[in-house]
């Protein structure tokens, strides 16, 4: 092959490639276009919190976000038990801060509670941050954002999909198992700060801004892990509540009251609360929410006579720790 | 910048185009200089100061190896002179034993180094439980280091270099930069494949030119792997992640640990074969050849047919530089001598071999972490090939009893799947959350097993809904076909090369697309850190 041969064949392979590469960017901005959101969409990827999606728009009063530390700590049936305000856990396993703020978001066009409260664990999960590269990208490329609507769209046109599955625990999760840990002295009173990562403590501070705009107000709470939290986490967490205007309530500083015996509250060993321990942070929190925030005692309204009628089935799937 | 995966925009959008850029761009003389500094700056941004660590390993090797070839050279002018046989025999003896001095010199340095980043926080840790268990008032300080990421991997070809040098199956290399692409060269510093000296450092100097093919082949093997690891890992590493994290607090019952324990070697699978093909697939668009490090081993027929097949450059070493070296040692050498007259041909070398295995396992399982439940999955796999080995004669006498031909498909099957299904049990031990935890999830998966939550329901409530499980189905099914043409000996990626334009574009760009949007990213998704990186 002579030299002006193999300019041609060399060129003629490189405009393929670019032809090639055009046609992938020209599919993939279509695919972008079509994924694009084009009315008011619900896409969450969990199915147990996006159980709070087919709650009656406007009946909740509180809503509660976090990881799996939530979702074993915060029953929302045992809080309506006893203080009769409806409430949701939208929380999942090892839930990053940047969900929470999604799930913020997607909840609160629905719902008007009174009361976010955010449980602080997740705010100590670590996350890869995107890089403003990565975001122009996006920004180009919507379908890197919105992929997962290939769940929820109509093969030919985008379509909202009505979320119909409900969650009879409203988020909870029952966790029956016992293994013993210790009692022992783990909140230890210091000055020192464990830092919260700088971009997770944006996400928490945006997602109170959002609250503060849409009138709802924040608290956070830690739950009683003696595994995941210790003093210096909460001197960061009180820093941050103080900074952004949001309540904070450790529980860990009220085990006394709470009671919570890591002998036999914890599912494994002071990480997670069974049930014994969820019924007792849940008497504490739902007395001090109901007083706090003063929220109303709903059992006798009609309109929520659903959730009077999801307690047999409660105590007969938690009837084993009676 | 901060690289955490060869799946990763940071590697596959802006790392790697920049250095097939740098690599363009600068003289053909300097095309190997290029790639080190980029492999030097790929280290820097995975381990930063901890690049300490590799340049005293290449050092240390480069220049053991130049002193074992001196010693050599010293050694045949020696013989040279030698007048006679006994002084010949002495001058070999001698120069021997240095330059076996010089190879544990060279093991020490890079094992020590490895071992004591590693393991020295097990090793201790243990120590101090052996003084509370023996009621003993004692205890060490238990040490913490940071070891970079990747060296298990170059430690390993270090070694390997010193050990082929000193049995002359190279020549040491007096290139240094040479020596230093072989141990730094970016796609295979995270997770391997494990390369030999021979294979690969001489392509890698070359500064071969880019060629068209090598790129496109190289892109189109990149695009499986982020497949294979963004659609399945990734979404398997959800169910996967709860399974293993909740299965006390939620009395999960035997199904539902049968099903952790096979999504999860599923996913182990495609998330390293997966990094596994970004890593080949960006050699190949240097022009490198790295070796293969899977072939399909799913269709394994016994436990060690499948270590062939999977991580296949670490079983390569293991036998090389351990199986082989512990069996053809004279004690070993000597004792299978006896015993073949004793217990026959088939049992007779049997004992030296058990040994040897035992010793590979007990590497193998170590080399995966620093923990108790590492050694038992190494041991699990010891029992298990060591109970092939001693069962064998007793098992094909049965079959030729029962006439059953090995060879038959229905066999064949019955085989590939209780391989598997011993994989996954050895995978359960391996992902556990330490010894106990296996232990455990071992004991409810044989005493409370039941199909009763694979068709209740309860696997959608475990964070995979029905949207995901059929796009599992039908990505793994595309996996499976693409190893079934592997599996018969063709190139999947030579078929879709010789198919026309309007066919073949369609399947490039179907896979991309199919990446982008069935990927497991973004919102709600965990990607997965690289596994194999972190051993």
């Amino acid at each position: 092959m002579d030299k002006k041969e193999r300019r041609k064949t060399v060129a003629r392979k490189l405009i393929g490639a670019a032809i090639f590469i055009l046609l992938l960017l020209l599919v993939l901005l279509l695919l972008s276009h079509w994924f694009y959101p084009q009315q008011e969409d619900l896409t969450m990827q969990d199915v147990k919190p996006n159980g709070v999606l087919a709650e009656p728009d406007n009946s909740l009063d509180v809503i509660l976000y976090g990881d799996s530390e939530a979702y074993t700590a915060f029953s929302p049936v045992q809080m309506w038990k006893e203080q009769g305000f409806p409430s949701f856990v939208c929380a999942s396993s090892s839930q990053y801060i940047s969900l929470t703020e999604s799930f913020v978001h997607q909840s609160l066009e629905h719902q008007k509670p009174k009361l976010i409260i955010l449980e602080t664990n997740a705010f100590y999960r670590k996350m890869h941050s995107d890089n403003a590269f990565i975001t122009r990208i996006e920004n180009m490329f919507s379908i890197l954002q919105f992929h997962n609507r290939w769940k929820v769209m109509s093969p030919i046109k985008v379509k909202q999909t009505a979320y119909t599955w409900k969650d009879d625990m409203k988020g909870y999760k029952y966790a029956k198992m016992t293994t013993k840990g210790r009692n022992f002295e783990y909140m230890i009173p210091t000055k020192e700060i464990q830092p919260i990562p700088e971009i997770n403590a944006q996400y928490v501070e945006n997602i109170v801004k959002y609250c503060n705009e849409k009138g709802v107000k924040v608290l956070f709470v830690s739950t009683p892990s003696y595994k995941n939290w210790k003093y210096e986490k909460h001197n960061a967490v009180a820093a941050l509540a103080k900074k952004t205007g949001a309540a904070y309530l450790d529980l860990n500083l009220h085990a006394d009251e709470i009671q919570i015996d890591w002998q036999t509250d914890t599912a494994d060993a002071g990480d997670h609360l069974n049930f014994r321990g969820t019924k007792k942070v849940c008497a504490f929190l739902g007395e001090y929410l109901a007083d706090t925030y003063q929220l109303e005692d709903k059992r006798n309204d009609p309109a929520y006579s659903d959730w009077n009628n999801l307690i047999p089935k409660y105590e007969m799937l938690t009837s084993e720790d009676k | 910048m901060k690289i955490t995966s060869y799946i990763s925009v940071a590697f596959l959008a802006i790392f790697l185009p920049a250095a097939l850029l740098l690599y363009t761009i600068v003289p053909k003389k300097a095309r190997p200089f290029a790639i080190l500094v980029a492999s030097f700056a790929f280290f820097w941004f995975i381990s930063e100061f901890l690049i300490l660590y590799l340049i005293a390993s290449i050092l240390s090797i480069y220049l053991l190896a130049l002193l074992l070839e001196r010693l050599k050279s010293k050694r045949d002018s020696a013989l040279q002179a030698a007048a006679s046989r006994e002084e010949k025999k002495q001058i070999k003896k001698q120069s021997q034993s240095k330059q076996l001095a010089v190879v544990i010199a060279g093991v020490v340095i890079n094992i020590g180094m490895l071992a004591v980043l590693k393991y020295s926080p097990f090793l201790f840790t243990n120590i101090n439980l052996f003084f509370r268990l023996t009621h003993m008032d004692a205890a060490v300080e238990v040490p913490q280091f940071l070891a970079p990421i990747g060296i298990s991997f170059y430690s390993l070809q270090a070694v390997s270099y010193i050990h082929d040098v000193y049995k002359d199956k190279i020549k040491a290399d007096k290139n240094i930069a040479r020596v230093a692409l072989f141990m730094s060269f970016f796609p295979i510093i995270m997770e391997g494949p494990i390369c030999r000296y021979a294979d690969t450092a001489y392509d890698l100097y070359a500064g071969k030119r880019l060629q068209f093919k090598n790129l496109t082949f190289g892109a189109q093997r990149i695009a499986f792997g982020a497949f294979k690891k963004m659609v399945i890992a990734d979404r398997l590493n959800i169910i996967v992640t709860t399974i293993f994290k909740d299965y006390e607090a939620f009395d999960y019952d035997g199904g539902l640990i049968a099903l952790g324990a096979i999504l999860y070697t599923l996913e182990l699978y495609m998330e390293f074969s997966g990094t596994i093909d970004v890593v080949i697939g960006s050699g190949e668009m240097f022009g490198v050849r790295i070796p293969e490090n899977f072939r399909q081993p799913f269709f394994s027929r016994s436990i060690s047919e499948f270590w062939q097949r999977w991580h296949i450059t670490l079983g390569t070493w293991f036998r090389d530089y351990i199986f082989y070296p512990v069996t053809m040692s004279k004690p070993m050498k000597k004792m299978t001598k006896s015993c073949r007259k004793k217990l026959g041909r088939h049992y007779g070398p049997l004992p030296a071999s058990i040994i040897a295995f035992f010793c590979v396992w007990l590497c193998n399982g170590l080399w995966h972490g620093a923990g108790w439940e590492y050694i038992f999955f190494g041991m699990y796999h010891f029992a298990l090939i060591s109970l092939g080995s001693l069962i064998l004669p007793l098992t094909n006498s049965l079959f030729e009893k029962w006439h059953i031909d090995r060879n038959k498909l229905p066999y064949k099957i019955f085989a590939i799947i209780r391989t598997a299904l011993l994989v996954c049990i050895g995978e359960l031990i391996f992902n556990a959350r330490g010894l106990k935890d296996a232990l455990k999830m071992l004991k409810v998966l044989f005493t409370k097993f039941t199909f009763k939550s694979w068709v209740d329901g309860s696997v959608l409530s475990l964070g995979l809904d029905i949207h995901d499980v059929i796009i599992l189905i039908l990505a793994v099914a595309v996996v499976f076909a693409v190893g079934i043409i592997k599996e018969k000996g063709k190139s999947p990626r030579e078929l879709i090369a010789q198919k026309p334009i309007f066919v073949r574009w369609p399947i490039y760009i179907a896979l991309v697309v199919a990446t982008v949007v069935f990927g497991a990213y973004g919102a709600g998704y965990i990607p997965i850190d690289p596994i194999y990186a972190n051993f």
